[in-house]
């Protein structure tokens, strides 16, 4: 069932509220007076455009425009005045163009051609055309000026740039600008040096390169090879030159071929040095600063440590006293570079030691280096874990020593610093040690042929502890072998063999008499295992009892022997051994031919008489040297003998 | 590191210090003690600039050559401390809170002598700038013996060979009732605090009312 429809009424009339104003601060609102009759004409008045001809753009214009002129204006149709006496003023203008142009004397009117002629591409086409013509300029300028630095680049080895860079990353150079010119520094602080000494060195563009080339065409012999570089550098005067350390020992007596060093002190010899590249010239300068590094350590610590014999230091050179009659001499040589001509000490100057002494040791150079570098590194490494208030570089233990209180031999040990000076001290004592019985071993391997002795240097050792091991054995057998270890230490030499011990205070004659010993050891050990082989009996043996004196060990004593008899007791053979002297063999005489006529059993032919040497070296052993083989051969031949005489 | 007895020696009437010293040295050299070396144990008396709790604090860095690397510090009725070097330079930088008092420097240096086990120190006591003996101390490490009371028997007598009646600090008394009480490091340096304490205290007094002993403690010494 459908609704009826009833329409509702809907009263629609204007608001009885005038736009508010604004509000006071009690909350009245003052709403905005509604504008009287007159007052409505002229705003909407005010709307008219006289001049518009209805366009809507214009009308929006004026709508913009008209609340500012009705603000602005004091009287309210004075905007229509104004408007409505510009509108005369041009209606009038009009009439009057219309009537000079009726007259066509000053003016006509013509209708306007509406086709502009289009002027603009041409016009479009050379400006283009210009423009492009100016970028392609840009890129040829700058395909020209790429060219001109890539054929500069290859006429010269490398740009100055690129060397810098280079010189900066790759060899790792410190340098930094300074004002205008660039400063690179030298010395090892960095590395953890605390020399104080001045190592800079200035980096230039080097300015003519033809001087370069003229310089090494002028002696092509000396020069290093082409200097093709774009960077000089210049170091101070005092790094200019070579400089090495000379380590050397010197003993009085000469015995260890440590001869005397003539001249005291060495001279600064004067050379002329050769163009030679920016890398070697600053690793040169480097090395001069390592090197006085090193010698002024040496010379501060000479003078101001306390040595049982007191260190001299003259110039460029410290001598130090090892022992009582050996001496260690370390002197710093330079070679100055010789500019001028004149009466200046001359060589041809290779960059090399040419004027190394004989007596001149790279092991203790060596040494030095290596003990500078370790100092060097323990001072750039901080011992891990360090508190940040601790003393920078202080052991665990020495920044434990003020809270427990550590007393001074407490504290000594827990700074273990032991200076350059004393270490190279220690070294050398060890390295005078370790040649002493080098040198005794090699001449006693030279001398005796018969054991043959083997030297075995330990790999493994210190500069200060060293071990050389010894082993006596014969050329044809290895079964007997005699072993030695000599254990070198900075201060003491030992010897060990077998069970003993001996403490050999670096007596060279001591070494060889223990190594004599030991040979005759061996000689007689050898004789009873080939007697052991050829089943001869041992009726007596006894070994070599050296008596030692006090302070030297002389030859003396029983010497060593062996009595052997052969199988069937018919032949006794007596071999004596002492060091430093060939064995002798003796055969026991027996009586020939009868006795008397009660005795007449074939026994007693065979009583004992004198013993008679026998000469081995008379035996026909081309191919044998060997004692043992050839005692072998003749207790073989004696047993044979005895034997067809018997039956 | 072993037990070790400070005392303080008494002057003669009309002899200087030097001459005390130099007979104590004598005796002891007599004994057979060797020098081995000079000693020093000096004392700095720091005061709190700022009240603590009402009061003035005091604090007394005792330095001792026996201990090179560490300094000992004590606040006075209160805990100490046992500390790096470095706390010098730490009072130092805190002078508007603790500052130290002028004149008030306490020494005792002199020679160092060994005999067998024993360690002999003769020390002159010296206050401020003034160079002249105030008083004399001596001390004595019986070196292989760390308990009080197994030690004080032979240190006593070196005491009695030597002519010094023993008369110990109240420090060295309360370590001696406790039974088997050991010897820790700060010992010595309180032993020399009281000691420096008690001829501070003598000064005053003799300042004040005139015509007192020279002597810092009155003991009766035999010969």
């Amino acid at each position: 069932m459908a609704l009826p429809i009833q329409s509702t009424e809907v009263s629609i009339e204007a608001l009885q509220e005038y736009p508010i104003q604004s509000f006071q601060y009690d909350g009245k609102e003052i709403s905005t007076e509604p504008l009287s009759m007159s007052e409505n004409l002229s705003r909407l008045a005010e709307r008219i455009d006289f001049t518009s001809d209805g366009g809507e753009n214009v009308n929006e214009k004026n709508k913009e425009e008209a609340p500012a002129t009705f603000q602005t204006s004091s009287w309210p149709w004075e905007s229509v005045r104004n408007k409505l006496r510009s509108a005369l003023t041009e209606t009038s203008v009009l009439l009057d163009i219309l009537t000079i142009a009726r007259d066509r004397r000053y003016m006509s009117i013509e209708s306007i051609n509406n086709e502009v002629p289009d002027t603009r591409i041409p016009l479009n086409l050379i400006s283009k055309k210009k423009g492009l013509n100016s970028a392609a300029q840009i890129i040829q300028d700058g395909i020209d000026r790429m060219r001109k630095t890539l054929q500069e680049q290859q006429s010269r080895s490398m740009d100055f740039h690129q060397e810098l860079y280079n010189m900066r990353q790759r060899d790792g150079w410190k340098l930094r600008k300074v004002g205008n010119t660039i400063i690179g520094d030298l010395s090892y602080k960095s590395a953890g040096s605390r020399y104080t000494a001045q190592g800079t060195f200035e980096v230039k563009k080097s300015e003519d390169e033809d001087a370069t080339h003229e310089g090494t065409s002028q002696s092509p012999g000396r020069a290093p090879p082409q200097i093709n570089s774009s960077i000089q550098v210049s170091v101070p005067t005092e790094l200019e030159g070579f400089v090495y350390i000379y380590a050397s020992l010197i003993k009085d007596d000469g015995k260890l071929n440590f001869s005397d060093l003539s001249s005291c002190s060495p001279p600064i010899q004067y050379a002329r040095i050769g163009k030679q590249s920016w890398q070697t010239h600053l690793d040169n300068a480097q090395y001069v600063i390592f090197c006085k590094e090193i010698f002024h350590q040496l010379s501060r610590e000479a003078i101001t440590m306390k040595f049982p014999l007191p260190n001299v230091v003259v110039g460029d050179q410290v001598l130090c006293h090892l022992y009582d009659d050996v001496k260690l001499i370390i002197a710093m040589c330079r070679t100055l570079p010789d500019e001028d001509d004149l009466g200046r000490v001359r060589s041809n100057f290779t960059p090399t030691r040419h004027f190394v002494r004989p007596t001149y040791s790279y092991v203790l150079e060596h040494n030095l280096h290596q003990l500078l570098r370790e100092i060097h590194s323990r001072t750039a490494t901080l011992p891990l874990p360090h508190p940040i208030t601790g003393h920078i570089g202080a052991t665990k233990r020495r920044r434990l020593a003020g809270p427990y209180a550590f007393g001074k031999i407490e504290l000594e040990e827990a700074m273990p610093s032991i200076s350059l000076l004393q270490q190279i001290i220690i070294q050398s004592k060890h390295y005078y040690l370790h040649t002493l019985v080098t040198s005794v071993l090699d001449d006693i391997a030279k001398e005796h042929i018969d054991p043959q002795i083997i030297v075995h240097h330990g790999a493994i050792g210190t500069a200060h502890q060293s071990m050389i091991r010894v082993f006596i054995f014969n050329s044809f057998s290895e079964t007997t072998r005699c072993c030695l270890l000599f254990k070198i230490e900075s201060d003491i030499l030992k010897c060990v063999s077998g069970n003993s011990v001996f403490v050999v205070n670096r007596d060279a004659q001591m070494i060889r008499n223990i190594l004599e010993e030991q040979i005759c050891h061996h000689k007689l050990n050898s004789i009873t295992l080939a007697i052991r082989l050829t089943n001869w009996n041992i009726l007596s043996q006894q070994s070599y009892i050296p008596v030692r004196f006090h302070d030297d060990m002389k030859f003396g004593g029983k010497p060593g022997y062996v009595l052997v008899a052969s199988p069937n007791r018919r032949r006794v053979l007596l071999v004596t051994c002492y060091p430093k002297q060939k064995c002798t063999v003796s055969l026991q005489r027996t009586s020939t031919g009868t006795l008397s006529d009660l005795i007449t059993e074939e026994k007693w032919h065979d009583l004992s008489g004198n013993f008679e040497e026998i000469d081995l070296n008379c035996m026909d052993f081309t191919h044998s040297s060997c004692f043992a083989t050839r005692m072998e051969a003749l207790m073989c031949c004696l047993e044979k003998e005895t034997q067809t005489n018997f039956y | 590191m072993g037990v070790n007895c400070v005392i303080s020696v008494p002057m003669e009437e009309n002899k200087s210090g030097q001459y005390v010293i130099t007979k104590l040295q004598k005796k002891i050299e007599n004994l057979g003690a060797k020098k081995a070396g000079h000693f020093s144990v000096d004392c700095e008396t720091y005061q709190s600039q700022i009240p603590i709790e009402g009061q003035v604090k005091v604090i007394n860095n005792v330095h001792d050559t026996e201990y090179p690397a560490s300094t000992f510090s004590f606040v006075e009725n209160g805990p100490h401390l046992v500390a790096d070097n470095t706390l010098d330079m730490l009072f130092a930088k805190m002078d508007s809170f603790y500052a130290p008092k002028k004149n008030f420097k306490i020494e005792a240096k002199g020679v160092r002598y060994e005999l067998n086990d024993f360690l002999i120190k003769v020390g002159s006591v010296i206050i401020g700038q003034n160079t002249s003996v105030k008083g004399i101390l001596l001390q004595i490490d019986y070196t292989p013996c760390i308990l009080y009371n197994d030690s004080w028997g032979i240190i006593t007598e070196l005491l009695h060979i030597l002519g010094i009646n023993p008369n110990i600090t109240n420090f060295f008394k309360s370590r001696l009732e406790k039974k088997e009480s050991s010897v820790d490091y700060t010992d010595c340096a309180q032993q020399y605090l009281e000691l420096f304490n008690s001829v501070r205290k003598s000064m005053t007094v003799n300042q004040q009312p005139p015509g007192m002993s020279s002597s810092p403690v009155m003991i009766q010494g035999r010969m």
